[in-house]
């Protein structure tokens, strides 16, 4: 990886405690070139647990491990098992409304 | 569960009559909906003598479907002045249910501090002069020394002195504490003299499942996917403080009275710290069941360097605003914020934003952790700020002139600052039940990656859909983490679907749930309407839409037409 802007990358929750188990910080600092790279590459770069990482929260919006990551971007791994009722879209709400052939008015991200 | 049991304190009488047909099927908080719909004049004074206090368990109430024992609370709101439901977890909705109660109706006014108690066909009542005045850690220690193997309802001094931020506490198996803390209603308990009211459910006819191998099917599947779900490892190592982390990195986080989304000390005080803490200390849990059949355990034990309990059951909500909203970095300091609550018997999100507000008025300094529990212990002696905060954070900000008090219909927001979850904006605004994120919390997902919280289009379906889905759920008894799992596969609707049926031997439509959870918020809605409330009550306190939240600038920019479709057909 070319050494350019650096970006501060967070882990919570398991990640969090893998990363201290290693004895390392849940928080570092990375460079990430100037194409950007992908959430999953990272992910491996910082030998965190594929399995373990339900998606990345870049600059607020979460995303899958395909988002590509810029320089300067503000990246946050969430692990599985973060509570909140916010899977409706895949859920019961997206099959309510294909029942009704309506579609779902909510921007992306 | 087939009598409703009527409890008159004016005339120290009881009764039992069948469930009427009006009522059949219905439990929780759809059951506590409608009987206040019915019997409490909407306009009527809450603390007065016409306002009832109903407890209601859950349709699904002391079965074998997991996380059945949350108890619905109801009466008017003395905070609101809405119609109100607050529910808790513990033992004695799944105590209540094992009588054959669907409901307790309590009304009239006692003359004198009473305990009531409830066991098998019979009610009787007891002087409690000598609990009155007692916290609630020390009337349950005497309770349960009196009383073994009950489950118990207490008042604290908060709702004796008739304070508008009082809860309700319900004891769990173990006698740790829980509470039905929004709205006040401890205030109205207090108001009717009622000190405790115990459950004995000895002797107790059980409950009937009219299909009960449909339902153990059923069940059977709904439980195996929740235990399969990811959420349920997060929650137990994490707690609810798991979110603290999460709101601060999506600059969500209510901090310094909901003028920033991002604290400094957010690392010292979410899951990961509070994990920490709990695998280093004496007797700690960080797993515990606060019902009967919980197969979640997002409680915990927090216990001090010494080992001894400071309290059970802290949650995002209290961390946040007691916490960052408070510019406190301090978990033990919020742990001992959260005893004195739960002793004093008051709602830890009323009074923990009461004291942000405080601490803008200048009367408390930023940040000072041991200033919060002391504020809340001084309404043992009546100081004048800790009756203030207990009546909640309209009535501190109120008296102390500040003009940014996070409230909606006088009760107060949830750790989430709605200027980046809109969609959890749009439910704080048009809730039934004042700003309350139980009605309808949408947080983004990394499972839903299309969503985007801080977009102000079509959050209105989203909180429409989710008032409707969490009123079922509440009426159903069901914790509402052991929900979140069903979210994420349609077809499991039909099996909450099937259990339901299987347990009340009727068939039900599909979409039973989402139509249960609607009717619901409608009725609520129309007990709100006659009450004096309409559209123009249905907004966030105009300091969202118009200061810029810090960093990122966000607004809450969802149109007034947006929140009013909520309720619109």
């Amino acid at each position: 990886m070319t050494t350019q802007t650096t970006t501060t990358v967070r882990m919570f929750g398991a990640l969090h405690t893998i990363r201290r188990e290693r004895g390392l910080e849940p928080t570092v600092e990375v460079s990430i070139p100037p194409g950007g790279c992908a959430a999953c590459d990272l992910a491996r770069e910082l030998d965190l647990p594929r399995e373990k990482i339900e998606a990345v929260f870049v600059n607020h919006l979460a995303y899958s491990l395909d988002h590509v990551i810029q320089p300067g971007d503000r990246v946050a791994f969430v692990p599985t098992g973060i509570p909140g009722p916010h899977r409706f879209l895949l859920g019961i709400y997206g099959a309510g409304l294909e029942n009704k052939n309506q579609t779902i008015s909510v921007s992306s991200a | 569960m087939t009598r409703i049991l009527r409890i008159n304190l004016t005339r120290k009488e009881s009764s039992w009559d069948v469930i009427p047909e009006a009522y059949s099927g219905m439990g929780g908080r759809g059951l506590s909906s409608a009987i206040i719909s019915a019997e409490v004049p909407a306009m009527t004074d809450a603390m007065g003598p016409d306002n009832i206090i109903v407890l209601a368990p859950g349709i699904l109430a002391a079965t074998t479907f997991p996380n059945n024992g949350r108890l619905s609370v109801g009466g008017k709101s003395p905070l609101t002045g809405t119609i109100k439901e607050a529910n808790a977890g513990g033992a004695a909705a799944q105590k209540i249910a094992r009588l054959g109660i669907a409901a307790v109706i309590i009304q009239g006014v006692s003359t004198e501090p009473v305990t009531v108690v409830i066991k098998n066909d019979e009610v009787t009542f007891h002087s409690a002069a000598s609990l009155w005045g007692k916290g609630n850690f020390a009337a349950v220690d005497l309770l349960k020394e009196e009383y073994p193997g009950t489950a118990l309802i207490t008042v604290g001094p908060a709702g004796e002195k008739g304070l508008k931020a009082s809860a309700i506490i319900v004891t769990t198996n173990d006698y740790h504490l829980r509470a039905a803390a929004r709205g006040g209603l401890g205030a109205v308990l207090g108001a009717k003299k009622v000190k405790a009211v115990v459950i004995d459910d000895t002797g107790g006819p059980g409950i009937v499942i009219a299909e009960p191998g449909k339902f153990k099917d059923a069940s059977k599947k709904v439980t195996d996917l929740i235990l399969k779900h990811p959420l349920i490892g997060g929650l137990r190592a994490f707690g609810t403080p798991l979110l603290v982390g999460l709101m601060n990195e999506m600059g969500g986080l209510a901090t310094k009275n909901f003028s920033r989304g991002k604290f400094e000390g957010a690392e010292k005080i979410g899951g990961e710290a509070f994990a920490k803490v709990l695998g280093e200390r004496k007797n700690a849990a960080a797993a515990h069941g606060c019902m009967r059949g919980c197969i979640v355990q997002c409680s915990q034990i927090y216990t001090d360097e010494q080992g001894e309990v400071i309290t059970t059951g802290l949650e995002f909500e209290t961390v946040g605003l007691a916490g960052s909203n408070c510019e406190v970095d301090d978990l033990d300091a919020i742990a001992r914020f959260d005893r004195a609550c739960d002793d004093l018997g008051l709602d830890t999100i009323d009074v923990a934003c009461a004291i942000g507000v405080a601490m803008e008025a200048g009367r408390i300094p930023w940040g000072d952790g041991e200033k919060l529990a002391e504020v809340v212990k001084s309404i043992y002696t009546e100081d004048q700020l800790g009756l203030l905060v207990g009546n909640g954070c309209t009535a501190t900000g109120k008296a102390l002139g500040v003009t940014r008090i996070p409230t909606v219909k006088g009760q107060a927001l949830s750790a989430y600052d709605p200027r980046i979850l809109k969609g959890t904006g749009v439910t704080y605004a048009t809730s039934t039940m004042g700003a309350d994120h139980t009605c309808g919390n949408a947080i983004p997902s990394p499972a839903n990656p299309g969503y985007d919280a801080s977009s102000p289009k079509g959050q209105n379906e989203i909180s429409a859909f989710l008032q409707s889905y969490f009123a079922a759920i509440d009426s159903l008894g069901m914790c509402l983490f052991a929900s979140l799992p069903l979210l994420d596969a349609p077809d499991l609707q039909q099996h909450l679907v099937d259990v339901v049926s299987a347990k009340l031997g009727i068939e039900l439509p599909p979409g039973y749930v989402m139509e249960m959870g609607r009717s619901v918020c409608c009725q609520e809605r129309e007990f709100n309407k006659l009450a004096g409330f309409g559209p123009k009550d249905d907004r966030l306190p105009d300091f969202f839409s118009k200061e810029r939240l810090i960093p990122g600038g966000s607004l809450f920019d969802v149109a007034d037409e947006d929140l009013d479709k909520v309720y619109a057909d």
